[in-house]
This record gives C-alpha cells, structure tokens and sequence, in this order.
C-alpha cells in the first residue's frame, strides 16, 4: 500500500533491510535491447549513443510507461533524464515506479526502484543516482544499486525549484526558477540551511563547464548575461558581460542549455505561431552572432519537464514522447545541422 | 465534492454561474499562490484515508507545501485541511478513479477557485471567459484546452518563459521552465469582468504579508477587495465565520512578552483580528472582535485583521484601524512560538526501525541524525546533530543538552535525557562567579570559561585535562587576550564529570564577565562574508586530538579554511575545566547536574540503559554503504 516507505529502510538501515518491489517495479537489474531507429543526425564525435532510441510504451524491461490521456488528465510519463557517468542515460519512469538505466549504446541496463513523485534526476560519479521530489521536498541520493544513501529536505523557502546540475566546482547545484543556483555541497557532505543561502550564484552553468550564464528577453531581443565569480554580499555583486544575441528579435522565450568555456552558447529559442509555438536550438559564438540553428519538431505527446539533458562534449539529449514510445533523440552542437 | 463525471455529461450550459465582477487580477494570484504554497500535514492516515485497495498516496508523513493534485477535487483551503484532520488521504493515485475518500484540487477546480467560480470543468472556462491573444495574457488569465488541462498564467520571467501555476502531476505547483511549448494549443482566457491591468504584486498576503518594525505599530487599512481570501475559520474559535477577505501583518518578536492587538471598524463593517503562528487555520492561536492581550513567546507571528460574516452570508469588509503593541519580557527565557513546524527538527521524532512512519529527520532545517532507544515500537526517537556544548543544542532544543554516546562526535539531546541525575557539588554555573559574574570576562580573566575543578569529563585525565585546555593563552578565539578560555585549564579538566565536580560553566574568577569575547586582537566576525565560504569566520567545530581528545577548530576570518585544530596544551591535570567554581547557575534551567548523558564513558547509573541503548541512526548507517566521491 505505502510503496514510499518501502524506500525507507534502506534509508534508515541502510543495506541491513530491504525492499520487496512491487510487481512492475523493476528493483533488480534486467536487460532487453531497445529498438534503436535510424539515425536522424550524424554525430562526428559521439558514434556511441545512438541518435535515436525508441523505448516502446509497456511496464516491461526495454519499456517505459504511459498513464494515456484522459477527460480533465492530460497523457503523462517518463518526465526526466540525466547522463549517467558511463555515457549513458538514466530515464525517470513514474508510471512504473522506477529509473531505467540505458547504457552508453542505448541499450537497456536495468532499472531501480524509486520512491514516488520524482520529477528530477541527476546522475553522480560514483554510479549513483540523485532523485529529486518536489511534492514531498525531498533529495535522495541512491547508489548504483538502488540503495537510499541519504535523505535530504528541501528548505520551505526554496519555491522555485528547476532542478539540479553540477557546477564547474564539482558541487550539487540547485537550479531554481530565475537562472540562479545554490551549492548543495558534496554529496554525503551537504551544505545546510541556511548556509545554503550564502552560496547563491547568479546564472546557470553548462554541464560542459562553462561559465554561469542567464539570458534576458529585453524588447524581445535577447541578451546574454555572462558572469565570472559572484557573490550576494552587499556590493559585491559583480557585472555581468552583456552579450546581445544576434536574430533574437520578436522571440518568445530563450532558454540556455549549455554553454563552454569558448564562451558559445546553445539556446532553446521559442516564437508565438499563432497556437501554436515554434521552437529551434540556436547557436551563438563568442559574440553573441549567430553559429547555427535547428528547428524541433512539433512536442509529441506531452511535454517533459526535463526535456533536455545537455552531455559532455557538446552532446544533447532530448525526450520524445511518440505514439509508438519514447523516443531520446540525440543532437550535436556547437555544430547543430538538420 | 467530486462530481466530475457528472461534469462530463451534464450539458455545460447548466453549470454555468454568472459571470464574475469586481475580481482583481491580484485576488486571483493571491488565492492561486495560496493553494501552491499552502502548508499542511500529512499523518499516517492521510496515506490510505480508508480508500480501497490499490489506492496509494504518493506523500509520505510529514508537512508538505502546496494542495496535491486529486482528480475532480474541489474545495476551500478551509475544506481540505479539515478533511486532511479528517483523515481523509492526501491526494490522486497516479491516473486512478475519482474517489471519495482523497482529497486534492485538479486542474480545472484550482483555476475555479481562482477565480471564485462553482465547478466548471474545462468545459465550463470558456462560459466564463473571454478568449484573448497569446501575447496579451496578463496575471489571472488562463491556458484552457477543452477537456484537456487549464492553466493559470501568472508573469513572464526575464528570459521570456511564461510563469504558470496547475495542478497536475501530483500538487498545485508553479511551472516555470517549460516555456510557451507548454501551452501550445491551449486557448488563452480571460475572465468576464476581471479588473485591474498588470498588477503588482500585492501585499498584505500570506506571501507578502505587512512588516511590523516597531511598536505601537498604528496603522490603517481595509479587507474591502483586499486581496487574500483564503482563511475563513480561526483554530482557536473555529464556529466564527470569517469568510470574508483578510489583511496580513508580520511580525518578529526576540523575545517574550505582552501582546496587544486592538482593531477599530466603522458602521457596518466588523474586523476580527487573530493571531496566527502560520498561515493555515490550524495556526491559528487566538481571535477577538476587538483586542488580544495575551503573553506570548518569542518568535514570528501574523496578526490578520479578517472579515466577518453572518450567517445568511453578508460579509461585513470594509475600512479599519489597528495597533499593535508589544512589552517585551527579556526575563523570560525565549522558548519559541510553535510554528506549522517542516517535520524532521531537532528533538523531533524521526523514523526510525520500531517505527518507520515517522518523518525523515531535515537537514535544511539543521537535524543530521536519527536518535533512538531500541528497535521496538515503545522506543523513543528524535532527530539530533553534531554539538560541542550545551548551547549549540539549546539554539534549537529547548532545554537540550549536548551529549556523548561514543561515537566520535557529541550530539544533542532532548531535555527529558537532560534533566537530573548529576552527582556532583556544583554543577554546571553552580559555582562562583557564573557566567558573568567574575573578574574576566568570557576568556580574559584566569578560567575563563571553564577553569574550576570538574566539568565536562570525568575525574581527573578526562577530557580537556590539561591546564589550559580549550582555548588556553592567548590567542583562542579571537586571538585577543584572554578570548574564551585564557584561564588555566578548559574545558574538560577536572575531577568529576560535569556535574560531578565541584563547579562547572562559569566557576571561578573570571568566568564570563567583563571583558567580552573578542576583547583581544582577531575578534569574531572580523573575517568578511564570502559567497564561497566554507566556514562561517568565528564559528567552530570539534576536531581531533592526540589521545582521542577532542579540541575545538575556528573558522579563518575569511571563511575559506579551518585554523588548526587546537588541543588541550597537555594531559596533564590543571585546574579548570568549563566552568569553575561555585557560583550560581546561570541559567533556567533546574538541574543538578550537567546532561547525564554527556559524561565521557560512564553516564549516571539511571540512565545507564538509555544511554547504552541509544543508537545513531542515520550516519552510522550511511558509514557503511557510503562510496567515495571522484
């Protein structure tokens, strides 16, 4: 009845107790091999994740779940992805009650049972697995084998949570709604509330270790904001460099989804089409001129929450939700090409 | 109040109210971040609320921020914190059957209530709404999809990503990262006779209530469109109807004292003030047509100046005056106010193996470990964290006490392992010259803090035996003269346990008294604040020392490093531990001894089974499975 609390004794006595998963929930390890479709775009550094994995809707293993649409219920399922530390993919499948585990190649590693109501995840270098719970306000750091390893709360005064990141120091990093983060600390070694406070960094850094970065929407031209060492204290805040973004104008939205330490940036560019909306990666140099687009196609099923996972060396995944399955399509960038 | 499969196949005409007048755009965000971020408790009955098999709520015990999403749900902030103290579970099952026996909002009854309309559905928005142009939508609008989803947009943030709050998933929540992409497709609406363009964001709100900064606080004000309507009923009297709009103040009290809240209304209107510890009717401590005078502990409070209302439904808003005043009572000890508490604080109960339903201890709010007695049910837990002294445990436990329970660091206690049994003459402050009294102050004078015979550590050689041992000399904290623990002899010296000994905190000549810390040279604080702090300057931790002594390590004044770790100068056997002498105790607290628990090796023989039973759980725990970090 209670599948949350199943989780806690690995938590409280952590591998003295363990946990009869629910059927469905995959708790052990299993393998099947995805359907893994053609490549849509050619990758000329990264021939190892396949440009397009399709996991095929089911509760079984090489399959991720769908709870369909339904009167007053949109369609819903796997929400969020983060790169695990071998070069694959770990996948968020609540239908299920599980995080699925996709190998370097795209091929189906297994899954580990999860407590309910992640909506985030991050993978770490051990192997292990941070999850994020935003309606319990919780982050659970699981190792490679599904053990609870440590249960933090999430401060009250934390509203606006986007999810997590490593910063380029090597810390947890709380993303939160306005391109800002604070340091979690290490994990095992937390920084706590309301120390947490004092680690306020403006800006959002790329997982490929750039610096931290906002975009603005000024007059619907955007602006880069690119910002060295910050600090909260009373005039200490530094300027950030101003870098305007060339072919921006009449933008809805710009989103930042990685940068690198060349100072390029990829962006996820949004324009009002009257419904509906148009969406494109958009690449910018140094300068802030225009380095290469590519236009998405229309968003499928539903719209993940984390739809995007930016990689180590300019690699971006995306999560598809298709009829037939889900589907991760792989892009490139700063080369982005249709 | 779950009729929505009715909903599905009643022709929408007949669930159509008439349209709204007269609402702000600021009353429909005040309510909408109102249900987002309203604080409530789940219990272990909240978890199945007697629904039937196959049901399984996705909360766990513990307090939670925002309404969970329930399908079909309808209902009042007022509504569903009656029903969760019903028993009612908390919210949906993932994509199952509407039920009775949940309760929760859904998507289409949040934006109702929003915007104060019946049950409508998705079906019913666009009867009681205008379409507009994507571009235009402001504060209160709506994204709606007939039979679908509906959406309340709030603002555009600086990167041009709509601002949204939903319930959907598994709460009613803000949504914010997924751009316009997320409303494609979706209908932009606008209620019939929504007022007001581009609002600001309101005040005197549960999210941005009135600051109270000085007293008598007097000032003027009105509920008559106030922008919060979401308290309708006082805890503390909950059979008066107080339907109608509120104004709230907050304010923050140091220390106790004597509250004086009066409230003046014309001709017609009738304001009610109360006294609230948390924005949740259950919070609510006390009420009164026209004035409180209560005492009151230390810490933060509303007052809300509500609207009554009669019974066949008048609301009587309109204008009034309020002073608020306040006699603080500095001579009390400051035990704070019982906020709606974030489950897993220190000293509270935590889960642990005799009972799993209890919450997780939280270490944003500072608790790091689980404490417990056994493995049975009867056991006791509470969560607990690492201390070196007494009063790091008592900033967040009142009436703690700091503790040994052979692991490698101290940790706190709650006052019922804290209380009694202490053996010795003097206990802790007892001797002279308390804290305050002697000729030096904290660390100037000869023992300072900690010089008599007997403290902490038991019998000669125990911990901190030498002479001068924590902080010894010059240069401790502070590095000034005579910082805390100039003296011969710290912390830890004696014969006797603390409590044991002859004297204990503040014994002796010079225990905290003239002279303040950071008389000398380097005083606390000097260091400047960094966002990259690792250590706050003038902070400390307990490190280790030869001989498994224990000693103490500051922060740098620039908060980037911990100095060395400073350990008792020899284990040899001076004369002082913390506290010396035979003064008096200091403090409140009705003792005889120290914490029983915080002997080194041998606690007092009545609580020897608690003590030898008590586990750490958490950290212990997490020791062996831990890997090491790349």
């Amino acid at each position: 009845m209670r599948r949350s609390w199943c989780l806690l004794p690995w938590l409280l006595v952590a591998g003295l107790a363990g946990c009869s998963p629910e059927p469905g929930a995959a708790a052990g390890w299993s393998s099947a091999a995805p359907e893994v479709v053609a490549a849509a775009l050619e990758s000329p550094r990264h021939a190892r994740f396949p440009d397009q994995v399709l996991l095929p809707w089911g509760d079984a293993a090489g399959e991720v779940g769908l709870w369909p649409g339904a009167p007053e219920r949109p369609p819903a399922g796997p929400d969020c992805l983060t790169w695990a530390h071998d070069g694959g993919v770990w996948l968020n499948d609540p239908h299920n009650g599980r995080v699925v585990h996709l190998g370097p190649d795209g091929s189906w590693q297994g899954s580990l049972a999860t407590p309910p109501a992640v909506e985030g995840l991050l993978g770490l270098p051990d192997g292990g697995l941070l999850l994020l719970g935003l309606a319990n306000r919780r982050l659970i750091r699981l190792s490679a084998k599904g053990e609870v390893l440590e249960e933090r709360g999430l401060h009250p005064a934390f509203r606006t949570i986007a999810g997590l990141a490593w910063g380029a120091d090597g810390e947890l990093r709380l993303v939160t709604g306005y391109q800002e983060t604070y340091s979690l600390g290490h994990p095992g070694s937390p920084r706590r509330w309301p120390e947490l406070l004092r680690t306020r960094q403006e800006g959002v850094a790329g997982v490929s270790g750039g610096r931290p970065v906002q975009v603005v929407l000024t007059d619907s031209t955007g602006t880069l904001l690119w910002y060295e060492r910050t600090s909260t204290l009373p005039g200490k805040r530094p300027e950030p460099t101003a870098v305007p973004l060339a072919g921006t104008a009449g933008a809805a939205s710009l989103r930042v989804l990685d940068a690198d330490h060349a100072g390029r940036s990829l962006l996820l560019e949004e324009r009002h089409a009257g419904e509906q909306v148009a969406r494109r990666l958009r690449v910018f140099d140094g300068e802030g001129r225009d380095a290469g687009s590519l236009v998405l196609p229309e968003v499928g099923l539903y719209l993940p929450r984390t739809e995007f996972a930016a990689g180590p060396e300019g690699v971006l995944l995306q999560l598809r939700p298709l009829p037939d399955g889900l589907v991760l399509a792989r892009y490139t960038w700063p080369e982005v090409q249709p | 109040m779950k009729t929505l499969p009715a909903l599905l196949v009643l022709p929408a005409l007949l669930l159509v109210p008439p349209a709204a007048t007269g609402l702000t755009r600021e009353e429909v965000m005040t309510t909408a971040r109102g249900y987002a971020y309203h604080p409530w408790r789940a219990t272990a009955a909240n978890l199945d609320g007697g629904c039937p098999a196959g049901y399984t709520s996705y909360y766990t015990v513990g307090d939670h921020l925002g309404l969970p999403y329930d399908w079909g749900g309808y209902l009042t902030l007022h509504q569903f914190d009656a029903a969760i103290a019903a028993g009612k579970a908390a919210g949906s099952a993932p994509y199952t059957d509407v039920l009775a026996c949940n309760v929760g909002l859904d998507c289409s009854g949040f934006v109702a209530q929003t915007w104060r309309q019946p049950q409508i559905g998705t079906y019913g928005i666009p009867d009681v709404s205008t379409e507009v142009r994507r571009e235009d939508v402001q504060a209160g609008d709506a994204f709606n999809q007939v039979g679908y989803h509906v959406i309340l947009y709030s603002h555009r943030q600086a990167n041009g990503l709509p601002f949204l709050y939903e319930a959907m998933g598994y709460s009613v929540h803000p949504t914010f990262t997924q751009g316009w992409a997320y409303v494609s497709g979706y209908s932009p609406r606008r209620l019939h006779g929504i007022e007001g363009n581009d609002p600001a964001e309101p005040t005197g709100t549960a999210d941005r209530p009135l600051e109270v900064d000085t007293f008598p606080f007097v000032t003027s004000g009105t509920t008559r469109g106030a922008p919060s309507d979401l308290l309708d009923y006082c805890g503390a009297a909950p059979a008066t109807r107080e339907l109608g709009p509120e104004v709230v103040y907050r304010l923050v009290l140091p220390t106790p004292g004597r509250l004086v809240v009066t409230v003046q209304d014309d001709a017609g209107v009738d304001i009610d003030v109360h006294l609230y510890s948390a924005f949740a009717e259950g919070s609510c401590l006390a009420r009164h047509d026209t004035t409180l005078d209560l005492q009151v502990g230390c810490g933060t409070y509303l007052v809300v100046a509500d609207t009554w209302t009669s019974a066949d439904g008048t609301e009587f808003a309109g204008r009034y005056d309020l002073t608020i005043d306040f006699t603080p009572d500095p001579d009390q000890p400051c035990v704070p106010v019982t906020e709606f508490s974030f489950s897993g604080r220190p000293g509270a109960p935590c889960a642990f193996p005799g009972d799993y339903d209890l919450p997780f201890c939280n270490e944003s709010l500072g608790a790091t470990t689980c404490l417990y007695t056994g493995g049975e049910p009867d056991d006791v837990s509470f969560c607990s964290l690492t201390c070196t002294a007494d009063r790091d445990c008592q900033a967040v436990i009142p009436g703690g006490c700091c503790g040994d329970i052979g692991e490698e660091d101290d940790y706190c206690f709650t006052p019922e392992f804290c209380a009694g049994e202490g053996e010795g003459e003097g206990a802790e402050g007892e001797g002279e010259g308390a804290e305050g009294e002697g000729e030096g102050a904290e660390g100037e004078g000869e023992g300072a803090e900690g010089e008599g015979e007997g403290a902490e550590g038991e019998g000669e050689g125990a911990e901190g035996e030498g002479e001068g041992a924590e902080g010894e000399g010059e240069g401790a904290e502070g590095e000034g003269e005579g910082a805390e623990g100039e003296g011969e002899g710290a912390e830890g010296e004696g014969e006797g346990a603390e409590g044991e000994g002859e004297g204990a905190e503040g014994e002796g000549e010079g225990a905290e008294g003239e002279g303040t810390e950071g008389e000398g040279e380097g005083t606390e604080g000097e260091g400047e604040g960094n966002a990259d702090w690792i250590c706050e300057p003038g902070n400390y931790t307990s490190c280790s020392c030869p001989g498994e002594q224990r000693g103490r390590q500051f922060c740098a004044a620039d908060g980037q490093s911990w100095k060395a770790c400073q350990c008792a100068a020899a284990e040899g056997e001076g004369e002082a531990a913390e506290g010396e002498g035979e003064g008096e105790d200091d403090t409140d607290r009705d003792r005889d001894g120290g914490c029983t628990l915080a002997a080194a090796g041998a606690p007092p023989a009545g609580l020897l089974p608690w003590a030898l039973a008590l586990l750490l759980l958490g950290r212990r725990a997490r020791r062996r499975v831990a890997e090491p970090y790349a």
